[in-house]
């Protein structure tokens, strides 16, 4: 993992690699395989499968850019013909989510949803000059693989690289210390909102306040302070 | 002489940044790609770049105009345009302090530029190629003297600005230079050599400033 700005040369030593997000390949390079980052950030390397290695930068944006197979979750805010609009993130083109793209759904069996309503859904189709359509049906399974409308709860926002974080990392530190202290339901979109849900609203106004905080906070801090949110909880 | 900058400290835009050097200081943001405004302006290929550039005092004239035409030039060349097809990115700069006499938009321009890159890479705009500006003026002996002061840009004879990229942390080739005053073609090599160098003399520090910032953003890990 090193720190890279767009110009700099990633010499990559196999002729089969995978490009991630903010990587391409650097210009005037046919004959060897040379990559360059679009954007500041830290460069990744992973093995994408047994003869091929991904190269990503990992960078934190304020906008939610559409990729395939990514989680999200979006406000419902228009209908027309058989699909419903959905916005992922303010000022940035809606998407759209067809009535037929949920588990069972048919002609007579359709989806009652409204405006403001909340999905948690996979992006499913990201073409150049069109838009971009979300399914809430798993694309392995063919089933509801937990997608769907998102009741009750609360929904916030956090830093795209901090959702991206936290999707992928289950097991990461503020989870294990919040299990400690609550049942909850969480569904996290890498459009950078968060979902959840506990019992009473207490709860889950603490929850919000430790995950939202917890990006400001350092590995170390973190659970001095997640102790305090839920002190000030049991005073009152 | 060196320079100051705040990376990211407007909220409600993608990208922002101020960049100060000399008596010079800009704040520049960056929004984008959004939803084309304007549907006149649609590109069916290419990303639209709206820019526009507020003076410190009174309302933007054809000089800020004629900044604007400049400030395109080398953004056309460094952003990735064709990847945000239909698509439009908005470039606000708002001068502080311009530095300099009216007469003048060498040092505003070397600034803009600067700050507007550092937004750039803040608000994650993809790039083909890092970038740096830097101005000199030659001065009645015909020294070169870089980055001058007010005084010594009305002194001058001719005034330059150039702006190069920068591959693996090293200037490369030659983006944008424009030049103002009466000077021959070898004073203008030398002036692009010198600039060159002193671009150099700048990278460790851009990159820390930008590495800083980045690290920032994932205090929690």
């Amino acid at each position: 993992m090193s720190f890279v700005l767009p110009g700099n040369q990633i010499q990559v030593k196999s002729a089969n690699v995978v490009l991630g997000p903010n990587v391409d390949i650097a210009p005037g390079s046919i004959n060897e395989t040379v990559l360059t980052p679009t954007t500041a950030g830290m460069l990744k390397v992973k093995k994408a499968n047994p003869q091929s290695s991904l190269y990503y930068v990992e960078s934190n944006t304020k906008r939610y850019v559409p990729q395939i197979n990514d989680f999200v979750i979006g406000v419902l805010f228009g209908a027309f013909g058989e699909y419903f609009r959905i916005s992922l993130n303010s000022f940035s083109p809606p998407v759209l989510l067809n009535q037929y793209s949920f588990p069972n759904a048919s002609k007579k069996n359709r989806p009652r949803l409204s405006n403001g309503d909340l999905v948690y859904a996979r992006v499913s189709a990201v073409e150049r000059n069109v838009d971009v359509e979300l399914s809430c049906i798993d694309a392995t399974t063919g089933k509801e693989g937990g997608f769907g409308v998102l009741s009750d709860g609360l929904v916030f926002d956090v830093k795209l690289a901090f959702a991206r974080y936290l999707l992928f990392n289950s097991d990461a530190e503020i989870f294990t210390q919040l299990v400690k202290r609550c049942k909850f339901e969480i569904a996290i979109g890498v459009n950078g909102r968060i979902w959840i849900k506990t019992d009473d609203i207490k709860t889950t106004i603490a929850c919000v306040n430790v995950i939202r905080n917890s990006q400001n906070w350092t590995k170390e801090e973190l659970p001095a302070k997640i102790e305090d949110t839920f002190k000030v909880l049991k005073t009152n | 002489m060196s320079f100051q900058t705040e990376i990211g400290l407007l909220d409600q835009v993608d990208g922002s940044s101020t960049f100060e050097f000399a008596t010079t200081k800009v704040i520049t943001s960056v929004a984008g790609p959004l939803e084309i405004t304007r549907m006149k302006n649609e590109k069916p290929t290419e990303a639209f770049l709206d820019i526009s550039i507020k003076p410190a005092t009174d309302v933007s004239s054809t000089r800020e105009s004629f900044l604007v035409t400049k400030l395109a030039k080398v953004l056309q060349k460094t952003i990735d345009m064709d990847k945000y097809a239909r698509r439009e990115i908005q470039i606000m700069v708002q001068l502080l302090s311009p530095g300099e006499s009216e007469e003048y938009t060498v040092k505003e321009l070397t600034a803009i530029v600067n700050s507007v890159y550092l937004s750039l890479l803040n608000g994650g705009i993809s790039l083909r190629t890092s970038f740096w500006a830097t101005c000199c003026v030659i001065d009645g002996n015909g020294e070169i003297l870089m980055r001058p002061t007010n005084k010594q840009l009305r002194q001058s004879v001719s005034h330059h600005i150039a702006v190069f990229s920068i591959k693996d942390g090293k200037s490369d080739a030659l983006i944008f230079s424009d030049s103002k005053g009466s000077f021959s073609e070898n004073e203008l090599l030398k002036v692009l050599d010198r600039c060159c160098d002193d671009i150099d003399s700048f990278n460790s520090k851009v990159k820390k400033v930008v590495l800083d910032r980045v690290k920032r953003d994932y205090i929690w890990s």
